[in-house]
């Protein structure tokens, strides 16, 4: 059964658009009005607007009894990162990866990488599969064919999230795209993700763009590590209190979670940066905005990673690894089903 | 504040009895009697201590003690949690030269009273001399929602956790707030006398994980005739509770299809496990093969036998979805 344009789309999840573009399907978490502010001159950095057409937490979900799925992978790389994975999972556990190896060291620059076509054998009887491209590429899928297939179908997720952050959120620096924060938790609650991470990003007041979200069940905020290094006092004073009243004004009637930042190394030594903060001192800034909207609601990022180098990908203890991000993940999960029941 | 030994006995989680050597508090997770069946060739296994660990609220600002263990293995690792979260892990080395060596392990504490659970090494003996707080610390036992008796190899056991608060046992544990006791000896098979009847606690539910072995090293004979019994011996032992058979997780092996002395394929030892759970309604299957992603990065050996820190996150949180609703 090879899959037409419209059935993978039929299938695809946490993209605000799927388009066919050369024989290929195009996935796109941004729509058109959400990645409009990136391209304005007052966005604070320019590799945001690339950074909105990667594929965090995009997937292709589906039930089938196929034997096997084959499928051609391409897209675009801004890093120079030597290879592009690619997950397989059988009803939520990953069973299979593949890369696409480059030869082209592209950092800095966007270069496309593949095609490359892969063939996934599958276990015997109907499941659900799930094909979870990398976090940090644009991504295009074609010539999707399963194998001895009688059975397809979408699978339906129960909830729906939306889920804004920085690169923690994106997915930095999970080796595996299945095993980000934000896709384990998703898991966990059964939760399709619409994820708006973009690494580097802190707190600002055009992110919210009115009227342009899907109907959801809850949302989760994870600024403020960025914020501590990169902004003044002045910016973060006035976007942060602008971004939360954005969000509160968009999502009046859904339970929106402010995840405070997570405990990273800088905090040993009570760092102060550009701010001239601690970073515990912007936690209580966030806290306080917080308290003024009855929907929103705390969770402190500090308790959710253990405070160990094992938990984290990078020697600045700032990125959890995948590790880092179960953890994550799970306690996060225990925190949100507090609310959401 | 030297912990006496009736206040360090109400605060260990994962023992069954305790014991007192060579003017140390060994918390044993075997009876004297559910030793005494233990296989020959598992004998030194059950005095390890997997699963068992300090746990309780204080307002205390550190934690010192004192623990003596064999020197077979050089390093050995506790891990502190504070409510829940992991602060801070120690590896110390065994001394040389001291006949009977222990090592004196100390953690700083946050301000405030807080949960403080304190792992001892999975896989060795530990004899604590001395447990101490700060004089005038507050000190209340943990009280866990439920407990359980993780049965199993040495998976279970913990192999092969850098962290002993990473095992699978111990994350499920935290995940449904429950006091575990570990009864997982590395190598072992299903054998029916894993099981003494009459020896257990009372328990909210059971997991069972053996077969990896028994598709490896056992025969078809002793298989057929232990795995049943077994079973049947924990339906009897623990009545009416939950109990998940957990099949063998993915292992290197399959994937070439290898057959050993037992002349069954992993997956129709599966089989065999699921068809003779599948006669006791409170028995539930639990597909081992689904735990964790048949990646080698989620392993710690170069067989890919035994998953490591991340393929026991991966395999905690999917049996944790598995079991909970069923609780």
């Amino acid at each position: 059964m090879k899959l037409t344009f419209e059935q993978v789309k039929a299938c695809t999840k946490g993209a605000m658009e799927v388009r066919e573009e050369n024989g290929a399907a195009a996935f796109y978490r941004f729509s058109p009005a959400q990645s409009a502010p990136y391209d304005l001159p007052d966005c604070p950095e320019e590799r945001f607007r690339y950074t909105c057409d990667t594929t965090a937490s995009v997937m292709v979900d589906f039930w089938t009894d196929a034997d096997a799925i084959t499928l051609t992978l391409s897209g675009t790389c801004l890093d120079g990162r030597p290879e592009i994975p690619v997950e397989i999972l059988e009803n939520g556990t990953m069973v299979q990866s593949a890369k696409v190896a480059r030869t082209v060291d592209s950092t800095g620059q966007v270069v496309p990488y593949g095609p490359a076509t892969f063939r996934f054998p599958l276990s015997k009887g109907e499941k659900r599969v799930t094909v979870c491209p990398f976090y940090l590429t644009v991504n295009r899928i074609s010539d999707v064919i399963l194998e001895n297939a009688t059975t397809f179908r979408p699978y339906e997720h129960a909830k729906t999230m939306l889920a804004f952050g920085d690169s923690i959120t994106q997915g930095h620096i999970c080796a595996h795209a299945s095993l980000t924060y934000v896709n384990q938790v998703a898991m966990l609650l059964d939760a399709e993700v619409h994820n708006y991470g973009i690494g580097g990003e802190t707190f600002w007041d055009k992110k919210i763009v009115p009227g342009t979200y899907p109907r959801c069940d809850f949302v989760t905020v994870a600024y403020g590590t960025n914020d501590f290094v990169k902004c003044s006092a002045e910016e973060f004073d006035h976007h942060m209190p602008a971004f939360m009243k954005a969000v509160a004004a968009e999502f009046a009637s859904v339970p929106v979670f402010i995840i405070l930042p997570i405990w990273r190394q800088a905090e040993i030594r009570s760092d102060r940066r550009k701010q001239g903060r601690t970073l515990e001192e912007v936690r209580q800034l966030l806290r306080q905005e917080s308290a003024k909207y009855p929907n929103f609601h705390v969770i402190e990022g500090r308790e959710l990673v253990p405070h160990h180098a094992t938990f984290y990908g990078d020697t600045t203890l700032l990125h959890p690894n995948d590790l880092g991000d179960t953890f994550y993940a799970r306690n996060l999960y225990n925190e949100l089903i507090k609310v959401l029941g | 504040m030297i912990l006496d030994r009736n206040t360090l006995e109400s605060i260990i989680t994962g023992a069954l009895e305790f014991g007192w050597e060579d003017g140390g508090l060994a918390p044993e997770r075997f009876t004297a009697v559910q030793r005494a069946h233990v296989h020959e060739r598992s004998k030194e296994q059950p005095r390890d201590m997997a699963s068992v660990a300090l746990d309780f609220y204080t307002d205390a600002r550190w934690i010192r003690l004192e623990v003596g263990t064999r020197r077979e293995r050089k390093e050995f690792a506790f891990d502190l949690l504070e409510d829940g979260v992991l602060k801070a892990a120690q590896r110390p080395v065994m001394p040389d030269d001291e006949e009977e060596p222990f090592v004196t392990v100390e953690f700083p504490l946050s301000e405030g009273e807080k949960r403080v659970t304190l792992y001892l090494p999975w896989a060795r003996a530990a004899r604590i001399r001395r447990a101490e707080l700060p004089d005038g610390a507050s000190l209340r036992p943990y009280l866990h929602r439920r407990s359980f008796v993780a049965f199993g190899d040495s998976i279970t056991h913990g192999c092969i956790a850098a962290c002993p608060s990473m095992t699978y046992v111990n994350q499920l544990a935290r995940l449904l707030d429950a006091r575990a006791v570990n009864q997982g000896m590395g190598g072992e098979f299903m054998r029916a006398d894993n099981l003494t009847p009459g020896t257990y606690p009372e328990v909210d539910f059971v997991t069972i994980a053996y077969g990896t072995n028994d598709y490896r090293h056992n025969t078809a004979a002793v298989f057929d005739a232990d795995m049943p019994e077994f079973l049947r011996r924990a339906v009897e032992e623990f009545p009416g509770k939950p109990i998940f058979v957990i099949l063998p997780l993915w292992r290197l092996l399959e994937g070439r299809g290898k057959i050993w002395d037992m002349g069954r394929t992993l997956e129709e030892v599966r089989a065999c496990i699921r068809q003779e759970a599948a006669k006791y309604p409170n028995m539930h299957i639990v597909e081992g093969a689904k735990l964790v992603p048949h990646l080698p990065e989620f392993y710690g050996d170069p067989f890919l036998l035994h998953p490591n820190d991340l393929g026991f996150s991966q395999m905690a949180m999917n049996l944790y979805r598995e079991i909970k609703d069923k609780l």
